[in-house]
């Protein structure tokens, strides 16, 4: 259970002349729950995009089972198992939830593995078997969160990259979403998430990395990351003022 | 009236016109729903269809061949307009669509860059068979089969008519029924999440290029056909009232470009019949401007699905 | 807040030319700049009139004289190029119908002189008004339609007006209008068949009037204006800019040297027949223009010269010219989408400069803004709130913003769910929420970007729920984006130009004068801000951080009553942030109000007098930070429950 799934190294991305992620390496192993924490701008969604093939990789290796992914169409990346489930969610509004699941499935087709099964995915999202024939566009926030991440189950993902999953839900319906990604690694499946919402990333996560500026300004287990006074002054600023019982509650800010 | 006394054969007229455009308008409106954008190079397509279909009369005349003969002429002149029109906007796709959309073009640049290649298979085709009408024989006869009310409905309109209903039924069942079909209704509603699932968007758009090559061999024939002569800027007529009835249908619409064919059809042919022949040309590019004003985004609307912020 | 450390402050190394040198060296190299383009395409244009005295046997053509060439087709080609230009290039609409406007100018002339025997001079003028009047027309369709739409409308109208044209018996139907006269003896010139330089001379000097006269429109305020909006429509209208009537006076004046290159090329010729004022035409004017580069009036010119004068010179290329022309457009467009011209970058002529503007409309304050005001201080004075917004106590106060039960809804889903909320003159109201809870839907509601499905929104005692955001940020309600929508092109001093000049435009015509200069103004809130070094840099090349604070300057260009700001300190690090806070909190004590929408909140509970929670669309809660923090709704919807791990 130890081999290096992804291993990322000294990745850069540029818009125009500004570098959005410089030098950043992270590596994932097999089973493993990565988190990436940071701030809005620091280059979180950036480095998922890149590694998904959405943006040009100007350095750095990025390797997946010992291929190079650089310079890979966002399709192809898709087609090796490698699955991003974006910000915003990005469901096929037009189409049913039907369709959007074997969207899922013919993707694992097109990579030449065997798709999930519809049925186990149904029963993990009961609120998703309700509304089968129900347009995307119409579901809530929280149902197309279950929808995206059902259809990239459908795709039988070796690499689960998550943008974001709780942006934009209420506070319990994340709890829900992550209860099954929690889950979901139980199974073994491997996963890369980005995340704002600080405690939901580290409770699920096994490590954790902590963008700022572009680079990497930490790394480290899930606890030791979650007990860490530096990743509370990043997120609250400046002086951090213990006395102020409010701060304390105050984790889903950037 | 004229219009009254003769409706039969001027709705005839109309269906006839409106099969035509079927293929033109069927082209911009796939094209437009993949890439969003116009292609204006498509119908010097047909230019050069055509071109060949009276090339290869040239070659093989099937007069004295008997019914056989003349079948598989008709088979040689779709195959053979088939390799050419679907080479040609293959070319188109892979030497213009696809860099500048992996650059990055804005719609402007693209459209821009449509109307050049449009202007160059143009000049292409009337420097190889020059720029005088060149006139087609029919390689069958064209009897009549039966009368409506008057109007003589002859094989060739039965063809025409079949062939654009047929056609049109083709592609819809095609973009429903088909995998294929899902990834292009994919990639028309959300490019980037057709991607996260492994939908290339330069294949997509490659093989619905290929299809409007198709269209165009057959709509080339067909044309050749009905009108038993051409030139080589019948590329211009054709965008233009290919455009207004996929403008009729909205923009992107499949099964609207096919409604808004027969539709605009009837109206150029009924407009003929109330205001004489020299206003004909200008009631389509009228009609068009006065479309476009009252209705910009065409009078079928798309269905909008809207997500929740 | 502090200037002092800029390169630190803007998260970017900024060129040492700049640190050290008097605040007004980058407006003075911007204006350099603007001018060497102009420059340039008069001396090019000088030195191509002087050819056929020069009598260079190489660029002889063969057919007929260099000197008629010169007229027809490259003069002809570099007026309509110039007229097309403005369409095309500068606000981004492609029309394909310009040979009507040119039709428009030729048959005026011509039917005025035959018909009613008008000397040529006098047909001049009303040439000119008509081709405007039909650039006015097209201008207003724009407005209906747009992007691919309207190329293939302009398209409609081009085949239109020449069918038309050659339907009309007054106009000699097909066979045209012919034996206009030659235009009677000017300043030692005679016209006739027998000396085409004297056209060349008239034309020339045509061309030379129209060039100044439209480099100066685009160097001043309404150029800066089409700029922006060719950068982003959506945002010049949200800084006050009046996108359509913009465009369609672009349509309209784009029209005048069609008209006139029509006028004077009916009565060179002496004969006008429909068929020269066709499809192919426009195509060809397009080509030049694209070839040349969009936007450039050196570039159009050169594309012009080119597409008119090869064809000439190499016969060979007569019957392929269109196709070669064709090519070279598509060409041109994959590997080049600028042009010949259009990315040239006059930057290298100069050493070691930064990043500027494309040669547009620059900035000239008339005098260096360091002699006169000085300290922050007094610049802060400067962006006092307008008057009626300072009147009164805190008590008595009434609000400045007030959203009174807004509704949106979009197809099923609704946004905004009954929202209502008022923000006070000189405080800060904060609107705090998780994404998607309809915090920016607010904003853009209250901007007018989103039409209210009931409910209104008032301005002070104003009602502006049925105003377009144009003239709402003209009222006072300016805001900023949450993914930054500056005028990327332009540099920063002239994005705040864009704004200010909006201002004073609205100003003016409500009778209200404004001595202060906007670009002075401009330089002042940059200096506010902390960006005043980086002035002359394109807007698109600086720093998140300095985007963000030159957003917050652009607004406040609008000398605005209520300010909107949505997600200012998103990336921005601790020292920007406190930076920020002292900057809206100066910002507020003017006088005016702000609506600040922020993730952060340690900033939103030190700024905020008054704080607003959103969730799904609606408000769930609405006071004083210290209740919001306590409120158990609040916590528990929000900022959620915490688990134990």
């Amino acid at each position: 259970m130890s081999d290096v799934l992804l291993d990322v190294s000294g990745l850069a991305v540029r818009y125009g002349p500004k570098f959005a992620v410089r030098d950043v390496s992270i590596s994932v192993r097999r089973g493993e729950a990565i988190t990436l924490l940071g701030a809005n701008g620091a280059g979180k969604t950036t480095t998922l995009m890149a590694l998904s093939g959405f943006r040009n990789i100007c350095g750095g290796t990025v390797r997946y089972q010992g291929r190079d992914l650089v310079g890979m169409s966002p399709a192809s990346i898709a087609r090796l198992g490698i699955i991003h489930v974006p910000e915003g969610r990005r469901v096929l509004p037009g189409m049913t939830v039907s369709e959007n699941l074997d969207l899922g499935a013919e993707c694992a087709r097109y990579g030449k593995r065997k798709p999930g099964k519809l049925s186990t995915v149904l029963d993990r999202f009961p609120a998703l078997k309700a509304k089968l024939q129900t347009r995307a566009g119409l579901l809530s926030g929280g149902e197309q969160q279950m929808l995206v991440i059902g259809r990239a189950l459908m795709a039988s993902p070796s690499l689960l990259l998550l943008d974001e999953p709780s942006l934009g839900l209420a506070p319990i319906i994340i709890q829900d979403v992550f209860a099954v990604l929690q889950d979901i690694k139980k199974e073994g499946v491997t996963m890369l998430v980005v995340e704002q919402n600080v405690r939901e990333g580290l409770t699920l996560a096994d490590r954790a990395y902590v963008l700022e500026g572009g680079r990497i300004a930490q790394q480290g287990t899930g606890s030791d990351l979650m007990n860490d006074n530096h990743i509370q002054a990043i997120y609250l600023g400046g002086d951090f003022d213990p006395s102020a019982r409010s701060a304390q509650t105050l984790t889903v800010s950037a | 009236m004229l219009l009254i006394r003769e409706f039969p054969s001027y709705t005839l007229i109309g269906l006839l016109l409106g099969a035509m455009y079927v293929f033109l308008a069927l082209g911009y409106t796939l094209v437009y729903r993949v890439l969003k954008v116009v292609d204006l190079s498509y119908s010097a397509t047909f230019a050069v269809g055509m071109f060949f279909a009276v090339a290869l009369q040239g070659w093989w005349d099937p007069s004295s061949q008997g019914p056989w003969g003349v079948f598989l002429f008709c088979l040689a002149t779709l195959a053979l307009l088939g390799v050419v029109c679907v080479l040609i906007r293959l070319l188109v796709q892979w030497g213009v669509f696809q860099p500048m959309r992996n650059r990055g073009a804005s719609n402007l640049v693209v459209v821009i860059a449509s109307l050049g290649i449009y202007y160059v298979l143009q000049e292409a085709a009337g420097l190889w068979q020059g720029q005088d009408l060149l006139s087609y024989t029919l390689p069958f006869d064209n009897v009549v089969l039966f009368s409506v009310g008057g109007a003589q409905v002859k094989l060739v309109h039965v063809l025409v008519i079949a062939a654009a209903l047929l056609t049109a039924l083709a592609v819809g069942v095609w973009l429903q029924m088909t995998r294929f079909g899902k990834s292009v209704t994919a990639v028309a509603q959300d490019p980037i999440a057709a991607q996260l699932n492994g939908i290339s968007v330069n294949a997509v758009a490659t093989i619905v290029f290929g299809v409007t090559g198709v269209l165009a061999a057959i709509g080339s024939t067909l044309y050749m056909f009905f009108y038993t002569n051409t030139s080589y800027d019948v590329g211009l007529v054709l965008a233009v009232n290919g455009l207004i009835a996929a403008l009729l249908g909205g923009m992107g619409n499949v099964s609207g470009a096919v409604v808004g064919s027969f539709l605009f059809g009837l109206i150029e042919s009924y407009g003929a019949a109330v205001f004489g022949g020299t206003w004909q040309d200008v009631i389509g590019y009228i009609a068009l401007v006065i479309l476009l004003l009252v209705a910009p985004s065409g009078m079928i609307r798309e269905r909008r699905e809207l997500t929740r912020a | 807040m502090s200037s002092t450390d800029n390169s630190r402050l803007n998260g970017m190394a900024t060129d040492s030319i700049l640190v050290r040198a008097p605040a007004d060296r980058p407006a003075a190299r911007t204006w350099r700049r603007t001018t060497l383009n102009v420059i340039l395409a008069l001396c090019g244009l000088v030195l191509l009139y002087s050819l056929p005295v020069l009598k260079i046997p190489l660029i002889d053509t063969p057919q007929v004289s260099f000197a008629s060439v010169l007229f027809y087709p490259i003069g002809i080609y570099v007026l309509l190029a110039i007229g097309l230009d403005m369409t095309v290039g500068r606000s981004g609409q492609l029309n394909l119908g310009y040979a009507a406007l040119f039709a428009a100018g030729a048959y005026t002339t011509a039917l005025l002189s035959t018909t009613l025997n008008m000397p040529y001079y006098a047909t001049i003028v009303p040439a000119i008004i008509v081709a405007m009047a039909l650039g006015l027309a097209v201008g207003l369709v724009s407005l209906r339609v747009s992007g691919d739409y309207f190329a293939i409308v302009t398209l409609g109208i081009g085949l239109v007006v020449q069918e038309v044209i050659a339907n009309a018996d007054f106009l000699g139907k097909t066979i045209g209008i012919s034996s206009i006269p030659s235009p009677g003896p000017l300043l030692g010139l005679t016209f006739g068949p027998l000396n085409p330089e004297a056209y060349d001379w008239l034309l020339f000097s045509m061309i030379i009037v129209v060039c100044i006269v439209f480099a100066l429109l685009y160097r001043s305020s309404i150029g800066r204006a089409w700029s922006a909006i060719r950068d982003d429509e959506g945002a010049a209208a949200l800084m006050g800019v009046r996108t359509r009537r913009l465009k369609v006076l672009a349509s309209m004046i784009g029209g005048a040297p069609a008209g006139l290159a029509g006028s004077i090329y009916a009565a060179q010729v002496g004969y006008i027949s429909p068929g020269t004022f066709g499809l192919t035409l426009s195509i060809l004017v397009l080509a030049a223009v694209v070839l040349g580069g969009r936007g450039r009036l050196a570039g159009v010119i050169l594309g012009a010269v080119i597409v008119g004068y090869l064809p000439e010179r190499f016969l060979a290329l007569d019957k392929v010219h269109t196709l070669l022309f064709g090519a070279v457009i598509a060409i041109v467009m994959i590997f080049r989408p600028e042009g010949l011209l259009g990315a040239f970058d006059w930057r290298s002529l100069l050493r070691r400069s930064p990043a500027g503007s494309s040669g547009m409309g620059g900035a000239t304050p008339r005098a260096a803004p360091t002699e006169r005001s000085a300290s922050v201080a007094a610049a802060v004075s400067r962006t006092r709130a307008p008057d009626d917004a300072r009147h009164g106590d805190r008590e008595g106060r009434k609000p400045m913003l007030a959203v009174d039960h807004a509704r949106v809804a979009f197809g099923g889903v609704v946004a905004l769910n009954d929202v209502s909320l008022t923000t006070m003159p000189g405080t800060v109201t904060s609107v705090i929420g998780p994404n998607g809870a309809g915090k920016t839907t607010l904003i853009n509601a209250v901007t007018g970007v989103y039409r209210l499905e009931s409910g209104r929104v008032l301005l002070g005692d104003h009602d502006v729920t049925h105003e377009a955001s144009a003239s709402r940020s003209l009222e006072g309600i300016a805001r900023t984006f949450q993914n930054i929508r500056l005028f990327g092109k332009m540099t920063a001093l002239e994005n705040v130009m864009v704004a200010a000049e909006a201002k004073r435009r609205s100003t003016a015509s409500r009778g209200r004068e404004d001595h202060r200069d906007a670009a002075e103004e401009a330089w002042t809130l940059l200096r506010e801000v902390g960006l005043q070094d980086l002035a002359a840099v394109c807007s698109d090349q600086l720093s998140y951080g300095a985007q963000r604070r030159l957003e917050i300057a652009r607004a406040l260009a609008l000398d605005p009553k209520v300010l909107l700001l949505d997600e200012p300190a998103a990336g921005a690090n601790t020292t920007e942030k406190r930076d920020l806070t002292r900057l809206i909190g100066n910002i507020a004590g003017s006088g005016r109000s702000v609506l600040l929408i922020e993730h952060d909140m340690r900033l939103v509970m030190e700024i905020s007098s008054k704080v607003v929670v959103l969730n799904f669309g609606k408000v769930i809660a609405d006071g004083s930070p210290e209740e919001i923090q306590r409120d158990p709704e609040v916590i528990a919807a929000y900022l959620g429950e915490t688990r134990h791990v």
